[in-house]
């Protein structure tokens, strides 16, 4: 049943004492991060994925989602909730836990929570939280800490929704948004000292916070757009930390005997969606498709464009996602059979394809499409890429209108959002029916499994059918499937830093039931998967 | 006369305002829908209907424009669609680093760059000369990213004078105005030192020269009363672009300015922020040229602006 | 022979108009010189260095993150970014010039609207009109061209008419005022060939950085879209390198350089020939 869900999750991280940092270790760190910091304000909106990883450190959510301590599967990680069931399909209850007080005095109950639910969801502009927060449907306080929500359907992934639920004190809801701005107050281990909206972002350490005075004293975070800056802040030693470090610059890094580089498998993805419905180019052919897999030399590219900080990927769900399966074997480099299979569908001399990609948006976007394209090339597609502005690959892709586009993903454990936007999204039926034909029966085929597991009443149906719908796009070659990239961050080793885990405090319990050592500190949520 | 040209200015820089915004307007919301970029992957159609409803995209562009032009004219230029902030506040937020950089910027293209151009003049043909022509044609020949990432190199990374980015005293201000001025420091030592050059050769000083006569003095009165107009037209242009123009050296020096954000604004269709924006700068440009045409009537009293 | 002569007196000139004239060609004959095309990758044979630092013969300037080989990239950027430089500072000059002395010589409005609207579109730096333009007919040659020049008018504009002004009032032009001559003739004899030698020494700047305008645009992603190389894009993209792999960048910036040299004198020198009061100056 429902209670099965509580192995996956890792055991309650108890209030642990802080050991306090070694004398070596700086107490006030700089983080440069590639976005802008956007502002302090748990309910607003902002434009800038920083937002998801800066506000944490003083308002706290329900839950996160987090890297497992055995550094492969991805779970979810209690924080302000203790515990939750599901006693039916349609109802999540959480506990809270207890005695959590906020830094301004107020302590942590039910109400907090439906208020910050309540003022998340249902203003007339939901903002990203709020429409992905609306799957837990209505909010009731049960109990002094405790909540029940009313799902509108049995919905698993409100459990992964359930960590955008950022909970400030009541005071806020008095507040205006720019009164709370000035001093964002929350449950979290961090009070901020300064934060003006997309400026320099001051944190202290707060000795209230329910496990210890947490390590560093000071945190300080800086959007520095450059990424070449940023590594010449790593080197000048103004920053400890700097996130998104470009595959270039790593030799730089390791060369250097005060810096390391820190990263994390897996943390996002590049692959490219073909537009199965059309016939010219002749992408309808499952056999085109999976041509267009075989010619395309994934190891090559991730050893010399990616210098190795990443891995091939031949499935949408790579190795964290719930569904994912080490058994799906790649589509290896195999120009040969590539050049059989269009020959086979009847494309002896391939044929040619339009292709929009983003530039600079991801991490070697162009790079990536110029090389694939370049060994399509060789077995005789001839692909045309078209370095393009997001809006209008968004436009495009909304209209249907594209041969081949470009997909990024970061990593976010359960797959219903990412495979909707591939499934239902990418494939606009409205636009593409009346001018290609009917659906493809592999797309109905994905379509089923994918509501199949968005029904399913327990995470191991759940996991199945997504392993299955995995295994299906796989198979029928859904996607011009290319790599996973590895989230890279340069780290001066004085401050020995890990992104993961991201809970704090790192709990005894945590590491003595992995069996491995715990760190010498405790590390800090600071930076974005 | 001041009055009437500065009266008539502002009428008709409101006029050509309007027609850039609306064309401005027209051509953000028709080459991408907002709302595309402004809904999280994971809305439905009905989520972003009802965001266009909320952001009032659902209703006709001209509409909308003249729903957003009576409003700001009142000073409302709307909110941004992805931080619901007041898109003049934030256009005005970035204005003050902008203004400072550029400023900043301009002074020592000022100060170092026609000097130099003078003394290369009055040493025609020397090792002196050479060296200020071979200084200004680096400074127009290369990339302003290149000679930013160098500067900080030199200075921060290595020497750790100076700070390597960001906006945090007048430290953090000298790499960037330093990289940004380049340029303008290089045009202005030629155009000084071209225009003195073609003062050197008119006949009365060569007159004057051959009398033995102050000529350094002389020489320098005449040839910078002859070099100002151009000095001035080029510097307040340069002046101007300088505020919104500098995105990579915003981009590079990590510095809060109005370029960057501007042009964020532009590639996510944020078109509040982008019409804040364009009208700042507007009203910015017209006082910096305002500035501009009144020094030239003071400079050379035969010119009269705006008469036919 | 009046070309030997010419070159005789100015040695400023000659060089100028030769590297110009061995960068167009270089540019023309791209195609013919280069041994390899601009977009052949290898990805074995990435990133090696030019032949001074341990290279060899198959690619003497060393190669990219893609194994494209930098000479072959560097000739066919030449073309490129010739054609950038040039062409969008001809489309900007004639509009800009042609609307400077029509607002300073006319005055009153008219100068008031032009200089309203070149105020106006101050406003907007050429990245945003860039933008505007790429998102309605696509990037390309051709609308990056029409970018940088529908942007960068206005300082021609504002320099040809800030001359105008002051040659308005000159002797000349009031004495064939005076004289009854018509406008159009008066600024073609009169207004023109006086601020053409100020103007000269103005485009000569404007090549160069037109070309590097292209850079930043290319910094944003929006000047000419790889894998067609241009110097710019070749800058811009290979900032990252800047301290594993100097020459990516030091490269298509010495070229640059080099061109800009070219350029300048090839300016100076013409100033110089069409100046009468320059006449016995030489350099």
């Amino acid at each position: 049943m429902m209670a099965r869900i509580a192995s996956i999750v890792i055991a309650l991280a108890l209030e642990a004492t802080w050991t306090h940092a070694a004398p070596a270790r700086p107490p006030q760190w700089t983080v440069v991060i590639s976005e802008k910091t956007g502002g302090g304000d748990a309910l607003s909106e902002y434009g800038t994925n920083s937002q998801y990883y800066l506000i944490p450190h003083v308002v706290e959510p329900l839950v996160r989602i987090e890297l497992l301590p055995n550094e492969r599967s991805w779970g979810i990680v209690p924080v302000l909730a203790e515990k939750w069931s599901f006693p039916d399909p349609r109802t999540f209850v959480v506990e809270l836990r207890r005695g959590i007080k906020f830094q301004n005095g107020e302590e942590l109950t039910a109400e907090h929570v439906k208020a910050a639910y309540d003022a998340f969801v249902f203003p007339e502009k939901p903002g990203r939280r709020g429409v992905v927060l609306k799957a837990l449907g209505k909010a009731e306080i049960a109990g002094k800490h405790t909540i029940r929500w009313s799902l509108p359907k049995p919905d698993l992934s409100v459990l992964a929704a359930a960590s955008h639920l950022l909970v400030p004190p009541m005071a806020r809801h008095t507040m205006t948004r720019e009164q709370f701005e000035a001093r964002p107050i929350g449950t979290g281990p961090y009070r901020a000292t300064a934060w003006p909206v997309d400026g320099t972002v001051q944190l202290e350490a707060w000795d209230g916070y329910r496990g210890g005075k947490p390590f560093p004293e000071k945190l300080t975070f800086r959007h520095v757009p450059e990424p070449s800056t940023r590594v010449f802040e790593l080197i000048a030693g103004t920053a400890q930390v700097a996130t998104a470090i470009p595959i270039e610059s790593l030799a730089m890094v390791q060369a250097n005997p005060k810096l390391e580089v820190v990263s994390l498998t897996g943390g996002s993805a590049l692959s490219y969606v073909i537009n199965l419905f059309k016939a010219t180019p002749p992408f309808r052919d499952k056999r085109v498709r999976q041509a267009m897999n075989y010619a395309v030399d994934r190891a090559a590219i991730v050893k010399t464009i990616l210098g190795g900080r990443g891995a091939a990927m031949s499935a949408p769900l790579w190795p964290g996602w719930l569904g994912a399966s080490d058994e799906i074997r790649g589509y290896p480099y195999d120009p040969d059979k590539a050049r059989a299979l269009l020959k086979e569908a009847g494309h002896p001399n391939g044929f040619g394809f339009r292709w929009t990609v983003t530039q600079g948006v991801f991490v070697k976007d162009v790079e990536v499409a110029q090389a694939v394209s370049s060994q399509l090339t060789r077995v005789g597609i001839k692909a045309t890429v078209q370095p393009a502005e997001r809006a209008r690959i968004l436009a495009e892709r909304n209209e249907g209108e594209y041969d081949v586009t470009e997909l990024i993903w970061t990593m976010y454990w359960h797959p219903a959002i990412l495979l909707h936007f591939t499934l239902n999204a990418s494939f606009p039926d409205a636009k593409l029916t009346p001018k290609w034909g009917p659906l493809p029966p592999e797309l109905a085929r994905a379509r089923r499994l994918m509501s199949d597991a968005a029904e399913a009443t327990t995470v191991e149906a759940m996991q199945r059918a997504y392993a299955a719908l995995n295994q299906l796009m796989h198979e029928e070659a859904f996607w011009l499937f290319v790599h996973t990239v590895d989230s890279l961050w340069g780290v001066q080793k004085d401050i020995a830093w890990r992104p993961y885990p991201a809970a704090f405090p790192a709990s005894d319990d945590y590491w003595h039931r992995t069996g491995r050592k715990a760190p010498e500190s405790p590390t800090v949520p600071s930076v974005p998967k | 006369m001041a009055a009437g040209l500065v009266a008539r200015r502002l009428v008709q820089a409101a006029a050509a305002l309007l027609v850039v915004l609306l064309v401005v307007f027209a051509c953000l919301l028709a080459t991408g829908d907002p709302v595309d970029l402004l809904a999280p992957p994971e809305a439905s159609e009905r989520d972003k209907a009802l965001l266009r409803r909320a952001y009032g995209l659902d209703q006709p562009v001209v509409y909308q424009f003249a729903a957003f032009v009576w409003r700001a004219a009142r000073g409302d230029f709307g909110r941004s669609l992805f931080s619901d902030r007041p898109a003049l506040r934030l256009v005005s937020e970035r204005l003050p680093a902008s203004l400072e950089l550029a400023l900043a910027s301009t002074l020592i293209a000022v100060v170092v760059g026609v000097p130099l151009g003078i003394v290369a003049a009055m040493r025609r043909a020397t090792v002196v000369d050479q060296l200020v022509i071979a200084v200004a044609l680096l400074g127009q020949s290369v990339a302003s990213f290149w000679l930013a990432l160098m500067l900080i190199l030199l200075f921060a990374v290595s020497l750790h004078w100076l700070p390597v980015s960001g906006r945090d005293g007048w430290a953090s201000l000298l790499l960037p105005a330093l990289a940004l001025s380049f340029w303008l420091l290089a045009l202005l030592a030629r155009l000084t030192r071209s225009e003195m050059l073609e003062v050197l050769d008119q006949d009365y000083i060569r007159t004057a020269r051959a009398k033995g006569m102050g000529t350094a003095a002389v020489v320098v009165r005449h040839g910078l009363r002859n070099a100002l107009i151009p000095l001035v037209t080029v510097t307040g242009v340069s002046l101007g672009w300088q505020l919104g123009g500098a995105v990579v050296i915003e981009t590079v020096f990590a510095w809060p300015g109005l370029g960057t954000t501007l042009l964020e604004a532009v590639l996510r269709r944020d078109y509040p922020v982008v019409l804040a924006g364009v009208a700042v700068l507007s009203a910015v440009f017209v006082v910096i040229n305002l500035l501009v045409d009144l020094l030239y009537v003071y400079i050379d009293p035969r010119i009269r602006v705006g008469a036919a | 022979m009046r070309i030997g002569r010419i070159a005789r007196r100015s040695p400023q000139l000659a060089s100028g108009a030769a590297v110009v004239l061995v960068f167009v060609l270089v540019g023309t004959l791209a195609p013919l010189i280069a041994d390899h095309d601009f977009d052949v990758q290898d990805l074995s044979l990435v990133l090696r260095p030019p032949l001074w630092a341990g290279g060899d013969l198959s690619h003497p300037l060393g190669t990219d993150e893609f194994g494209r080989d930098t000479l072959s990239r560097l000739v066919w950027g030449a073309r490129v970014s010739l054609v950038v430089g040039f062409f969008s500072v001809v489309v900007a000059g004639l509009i800009g010039v042609s609307l400077g002395v029509l607002g300073g010589y006319r005055g009153g409005h008219v100068d008031a609207l032009l200089m309203g609207i070149a105020d106006v579109q101050y406003s907007f730096p050429y990245i945003l009109l860039a933008i505007v333009i790429t998102a309605f007919w696509g990037a390309g040659l051709v609308n990056v061209i029409l970018a940088l020049g529908l942007a960068s008018w206005m300082t021609f504009a504002r320099a040809a008419r800030g001359s105008t002004l002051s040659v308005r009032e000159g002797e000349y032009v009031m004495a064939a005022r005076a004289l009854g001559a018509r406008p159009a003739r008066i600024v073609l004899r009169h207004v023109l060939p006086n601020i053409l030698a100020p103007l000269i020494v103005f485009t000569t700047f404007q090549v160069p950085s037109r070309i590097l305008a292209e850079a930043t645009l290319s910094f944003v992603g929006l000047g000419i879209q790889p894998p067609v190389p241009s110097w710019g894009n070749m800058l811009a993209q290979s900032r990252g390198y800047l301290l594993a792999q100097p020459w990516l960048v030091a490269l298509p910036g010495l070229a640059l350089t080099v061109v800009a040299l070219g350029v300048n004198q090839l300016g100076d020198g013409l100033r110089d020939l069409l100046d009468p009061r320059m006449k016995h100056h030489v350099g």
